[in-house]
């Protein structure tokens, strides 16, 4: 090697750093600090006013008990199955019509407009519009014979009524996520499936999902981990309730912490929280081999 | 190349430029010690109240040039949290409106100051406040750390026309009387209230509770353990009160039948159809604007919403004293009251801000901007003035006895236990006497 590329090696290098080092400290304060400092709270009893004091596994040892955790628990995951389960299905349906028959850009971008609304009005829109009493819904519902709905108040409805509000803020989105895994995937595979006599149907099984698997697996996880995440919708309209029916992790998190200032307690929660999430991907992850395509 | 690289480390120090002035920035401790000019930051979260104090900061600020207020206004799910962040970060207000759920658990954690000193020091007269309100704001420490400054009592809204369909008038709501055993002409009246989809009223041969159109009587939710404009004021007035013994260490009474026997007959209601069941009225838009809509023909609800009830435009309303049960006519009585963190920077100036918020010059004006009463009784003479102008009356809320509602420790902690199994049992999943075993549950967390 000549001096002049070992400079010109170390200058780049050098510009590299200086491009990432924005991006480091933004992780190191935000991301990596906060979570050391969340594992430390969740071994004291910290309550947000004085300093903590080290009180081993205390925390740890009391989530085993705790009823209203493992009913969290429960019903979070009861609505990550609905919601991502929906979602992705749905998802899937619109980006293949987008790319088979709605090639205006103006319905594509319609269907994006859900998730550009903020959470919070999106929940405020839905609790009007599925009100027992006075929404457009159950009205319309009482028009045709049926029998009105407790959407947000019946225990059974509550955290489904929750997750299909998500299907509807998220499925655009997810939608055009497919829809560029979609573009990928060269025409002639298509007209060679075509040629071979290949329906509509047969086309989506046999060519367009496999070969969308990455993107797929991708999608499933970033969702399902924002799934995970839910908190913004029931903050506004059931407030955990009725009982414990919508009382999701992050939810108690929440209230533990700052309406109980037990933030040690809170903290354990979280970082018990964190581990299963890692689970979860590292499972996906080898179950979709995402990082490996077929389009070879 | 080398504006390149010029412009690189200008990013990246902007950058962390960024991220210092993010941690830095805040909101009360502006430079205001030049010149011997405070400036003072005041939080409070009820919009309606926001010209009224900023009226009284002015005023403040008349009468001490040398000290500014700036008002803010967070609404009611931001406030708190706000406050709990800032009180950490030192970036909360100087003085902020308190409420009593909070107000023990801030004493607890030393995030408020004692006024003790300015109370004596600017003879504030404690007797001048309504009966009760003044001991709200002593901590368990047996300080004081705030003034009362409204009275907030609890009345019965009535629709004025669904009250004239069904053949009553005003007159018809002055002398209701209540008991927990057949609900008394209060129960009468609301089940006359109530009409079903074909017109039937409740009580009438043939009436169809799965299809009501108006409910006799709305319901706000399920409540916490003070149950105020809820279920309290017949609980109240069943001769039952919320705990014995000292607040600091209270023993809770929620095993007690004249408790339980009123709540049997509160969810009696919903189960004649005559009052939606829980799960219909939390399924959507809260009781007023249900109320609003013409479903709910009364609702009741404390003094401090009616300008939101008389801004309604397609509904008018009538006001009447709630029903006299047992042991009289109850209600409960809540006050807020300002504090003066423990993070302020001018804690002189942020003690005299609060005293002159409970004075009787701020009360008066309080009272005159006619949105909540007073907690001075001199000033609620201005405030049913203003009221009645707006076509207000608001003596039926000074017709009942008050209680205070609860102000003792953990209460977050009690109310995790309470809420959901006030829930439950307003669902029909628990009886009335599961609240024996809530009781107990809430009184080992004062063991």
């Amino acid at each position: 090697m000549t001096l002049t590329r070992i400079r010109e090696r170390r200058r780049e290098s050098l510009y590299a750093v200086a491009f990432v080092l924005p991006a480091t400290i933004g992780f190191v304060a935000f991301y990596l600090v906060p979570t050391v400092r969340g594992v430390w709270l969740s071994f004291t009893d910290y309550d947000l006013f004085s300093a903590g004091e080290f009180v081993g596994a205390e925390n740890y040892a009391k989530i085993v008990d705790d009823h209203v955790f493992w009913n969290a628990l429960l019903v979070t995951l009861e609505y990550v199955v609905v919601n991502i389960g929906l979602q992705t299905a749905v998802a899937l349906l619109l980006a293949v019509l987008m790319q088979r028959l709605a090639r205006s850009v103006v319905i594509r971008g319609i269907l994006l407009v859900p998730y550009m609304v903020s959470g919070v009005v999106v929940a405020l829109l839905w609790q009007w519009l599925l009100d027992y009493q006075i929404g457009i819904v159950n009205n319309a519902l009482d028009f045709v014979g049926l029998p009105r709905q407790s959407f947000f108040g019946d225990p059974a409805l509550a955290i489904v009524t929750v997750a299909l509000i998500n299907v509807w803020k998220s499925m655009g989105y997810t939608a055009l996520l497919l829809f560029a895994g979609l573009q990928a995937i060269p025409r002639d595979v298509y007209e060679a499936a075509a040629i071979d006599g290949a329906s509509e149907a047969k086309q989506f099984w046999r060519v367009s999902l496999p070969l969308l698997r990455p993107v797929l697996a991708l999608v499933l996880i970033v969702s399902l981990i924002g799934s995970f995440q839910i908190f913004d919708t029931i903050a506004v309209t059931t407030k955990g309730g009725p009982v414990n029916a919508t009382r999701v992790i992050y939810y108690y998190i929440y209230d533990l912490a700052f309406n109980r200032y037990d933030f040690g307690y809170a903290s354990a929660i979280a970082l018990v929280l964190f581990v299963i999430l890692l689970g979860v991907t590292l499972v996906q992850l080898r179950l979709t081999r995402a990082d490996k395509s077929d389009l070879a | 190349m080398k504006w390149r690289k010029g412009a690189v480390v200008a990013t990246a120090a902007l950058a962390a430029a960024g991220l210092l002035a993010g941690c830095g920035s805040s909101g009360s401790d502006s430079d205001s010690a030049a010149g011997g000019k405070v400036d003072l930051s005041y939080w409070l979260w009820d919009a309606n109240q926001q010209p009224g104090y900023q009226r009284c900061a002015e005023a403040f600020t008349a009468a001490n040039p040398n000290i500014s207020v700036t008002v803010k206004q967070y609404g009611w799910d931001d406030y708190w949290s706000s406050i709990t962040t800032g009180l950490v970060s030192g970036t909360a207000p100087d003085v902020f409106t308190n409420h009593a759920s909070y107000f023990p658990t801030f004493v607890e954690k030393h995030q408020i100051q004692p006024i003790d000193d300015e109370v004596k020091s600017e003879n504030v007269d404690l007797a001048a406040y309504q009966k009760g309100l003044p001991e709200l704001w002593v901590g368990t420490d047996g300080k004081r750390y705030g003034l009362p400054k409204d009275n907030g009592v609890v009345g019965l809204y009535v629709n004025d026309g669904l009250l004239k369909d069904a053949g009553k008038s005003a007159a018809d709501l002055a002398d209701l009387t209540w008991n927990p055993s057949d609900g008394g002409t209060f129960e009468k009246l609301i089940a006359h209230l109530t009409v079903d989809k074909a017109g039937k009223r409740g009580g009438e041969a043939g009436f169809n509770k799965g299809e009501v159109a108006v409910y006799g009587l709305g319901l706000n939710g399920a409540g916490d353990g003070a149950g105020e404009s809820i279920w309290a004021q017949y609980a109240l007035s069943n001769g039952w009160d919320y705990y014995s013994g000292e607040a600091a260490k209270p023993h809770f009474n929620y095993d007690d039948p004249k408790f339980q026997d009123t709540l049997t007959w509160f969810k009696g209601l919903s189960d004649k159809g005559f009052m939606p069941s829980l799960k219909i009225a939390t399924s959507g838009v809260g009781m007023q604007q249900t109320y609003g809509a013409g479903k709910y023909a009364m609702t009741t609800d404390g003094v401090w919403s009616a300008k939101s009830y008389f801004e309604l435009k397609d509904v008018k309303t009538t006001v009447a004293p709630l029903p006299t049960g047992p042991t009289g006519r109850q209600s409960t009585a809540n006050s807020l009251g300002d504090a003066v963190t423990a993070t302020t920077k001018h804690p002189a100036e942020a003690k005299k801000l609060l005293v002159f918020l409970g004075s009787k010059e701020c009360q008066t004006i309080i009272g005159q901007a006619g949105v909540v009463l007073p907690a001075m009784t001199s000033a609620t003479e201005d405030a049913k003035a203003t009221f009645q102008k707006s076509g207000i009356d608001i003596a039926p809320f000074l017709a009942p006895t008050t209680h205070t509602t609860p102000v003792v420790p953990q209460w977050a902690d009690a109310m995790a236990i309470f809420q959901p199994a006030m829930q439950a049992f307003l669902n029909g999943q628990a009886g009335a006497d599961s609240f024996t075993k809530v009781n107990e549950q809430i009184n080992a967390l004062y063991q």
